[in-house]
């Protein structure tokens, strides 16, 4: 048998490992040389950079305004669905929602691309924002219907006793949709904003989210100021920390709803 | 009163609608365009004879399946033993902890992780090559491997180690008699996932392959983005489709009775 102690150890240092790289990103983030490996202390530089990086700030709002829509029209399409079928297993519409999730990206981005080609459509937020959706339905529905949203017993408890229907629906259809609501929502935000290869495929000349920003400077690191190794590390810390909150928050909540 | 039929329908429609237009009338365009000849107006099939036929195509599907392939023993072998101390050793905050060590990755966008990835190598001296693109495949797809093991190994009954060991069974017996084979389903989840993902992998070959970097994702990109090749564009995503279908269905059928 293989030690207890040695897999421990193997175990803990497996998991300390896939940190160093995104520690490494942060430390080098601090750093103000602009390249990597050339230690020349601890500053803010490249933060302070970052307030007057223009094309980082444009592309911060393209991200935020294209996952706001996207997962909110989405978790309303799939809540409305998901309302109705109340936990039934409708394999019909199951064999129509799981193909999405399956298909592989890049031929999902290059259907998009080619069907937004077809139509003429000029690319931009509205197709990134629609190519996302496409895929954001299916996941928003997947996570309602596993989630159960609905409790007919307890809704049909309540107006037995004399609740009126939008009592009902405030009182007990509401807070016990919750934790499904705000699971759709937090899923398909992430997928959204940090969506890149759909986006890829589906964005036009000038419109840019920060996963293609960071993309196009990743490639070319160094061709300005802006795009140096230390800068986007300072980018791509910055983006971590969005992604991380959003997931604590969501624990959190999610945490507080089981203890309750 | 609306029968209870007709509110469903109605309630489906927007998702059944939106899945329509923005998932089944897109691959529906890639079928027709893998058909379509554009500059000579006809519908052929040479574009996949082509792709499957050509050595230039046929020879990078090849290196891709060898690298998917490689990233899927790389992170079997190393996750199996993270998985074994979780479920074996690892109680109360100790394996909620290492859950939430393990699973945070995900929230992390795979472009940032493998950008955070390439500055520590390039710090460590490795420059862009084989040996990069295979770090950072294993680095980005360990916690695909590795949650579907932990989830099929969790639902091992907790004493069945130490009635093994009090039978005489020795190390080899253990893990080739015990943990491997309740490991199984998810060993065929994960292998499953992360052949499929890596298969078509843009981001981590392109950032991290350099001039080894040239796989199916960015021969797909390139044919469609950077060239006008839409047809062999679309052919490929077919095939890769296609494949993944394919897998996804046989380990399915194969391995019902064990996962669910």
């Amino acid at each position: 048998m293989i030690s207890r102690r040695a897999l421990r150890v193997y175990t803990y240092s497996t998991a300390i490992l896939l940190y160093v790289p995104i520690a490494v990103m942060v430390i080098n983030s601090f750093n103000p040389s602009p390249y990597i490996g050339v230690w020349e202390g601890l500053s803010l530089h490249w933060y302070q950079l970052l307030l007057r990086d223009r094309e980082a700030f444009t592309a911060f709002t393209n991200s935020l305004t294209v996952a706001v829509v996207s997962s909110t029209l989405s978790t309303s399409i799939a809540l409305i669905a998901a309302f109705q079928t109340r936990g039934r297993r409708l394999v019909a519409l199951d064999s129509l929602v799981y193909p999405p999730i399956v298909m592989p990206e890049v031929a999902e981005a290059v259907a998009l691309f080619l069907a937004f080609t077809y139509v003429g459509v000029e690319k931009g937020w509205l197709t990134v924002m629609l190519g996302h959706t496409a895929f954001n339905v299916a996941f928003a529905y997947v996570t309602l219907t596993v989630s159960k949203v609905r409790f007919e017993e307890l809704e049909n408890a309540a107006r037995t006793l004399g609740a009126g229907r939008l009592e009902v629906f405030k009182n007990i259809i509401l807070p016990l949709a919750m934790p499904g609501i705000v699971a759709a929502l937090a899923i398909t935000f992430l997928l959204s904003f940090t969506n890149f290869i759909k986006t890829l495929f589906t964005t036009g000349p000038g419109f840019y989210t920060l996963p293609i920003l960071i993309w196009n400077r990743a490639r070319r690191p160094g061709v300005s100021e802006f795009a140096s190794q230390n800068a986007l590390n300072a980018l791509a810390t910055l983006v971590t920390l969005v992604a991380l909150s959003i997931a604590v928050a969501y624990t959190i909540y999610m945490v507080k709803r089981v203890r309750s | 009163m609306v029968s209870w039929r007709s509110r469903l329908v109605l309630s489906i429609a927007p998702l059944v609608l939106t899945l329509a237009t923005l998932f089944y009338a897109p691959t529906l365009a890639l079928v027709y365009y893998s058909f379509y000849d554009r500059f000579r107006g006809a519908l052929t099939v040479e574009f996949y004879l082509d792709v499957l036929l050509n050595p230039l195509y046929a020879n990078v599907i090849i290196y891709s399946l060898n690298i998917a392939v490689i990233t899927v023993l790389a992170t079997l072998a190393l996750t199996l033993p993270v998985a074994a101390y979780m479920t074996l050793y690892s109680r109360g905050l100790e394996r909620v902890l290492l859950l939430v060590v393990f699973t945070t990755p995900f929230w992390i966008d795979f472009l940032l992780r493998a950008w955070a990835l390439k500055s520590l190598l390039y710090m460590l001296g490795v420059r862009e090559g084989f040996l990069a693109l295979i770090l950072g495949m294993i680095y980005d797809y360990i916690p695909f491997m590795l949650l579907p093991i932990y989830a099929s190994l969790a639902r091992m009954p907790p004493n069945i180690v130490y009635a093994a060991r009090t039978l005489g069974a020795g190390a080899l017996d253990l893990w080739a008699r015990i943990i491997v084979p309740y490991a199984l389903p998810g060993i065929l989840v994960g292998s499953t996932l992360v052949l499929l993902m890596s298969l078509t992998e843009l981001v981590i070959p392109t950032l991290l392959g350099g001039v080894r970097g040239f796989t199916l994702g960015p021969l797909i990109y390139t044919l469609i983005l950077a060239g006008d090749e839409w047809s062999r564009g679309a052919a490929l995503a077919i095939i890769v489709t296609v494949l993944s279908v394919l897998t996804a269905i046989l380990a399915y059928r194969r391995f019902r009775g064990l996962m669910f």
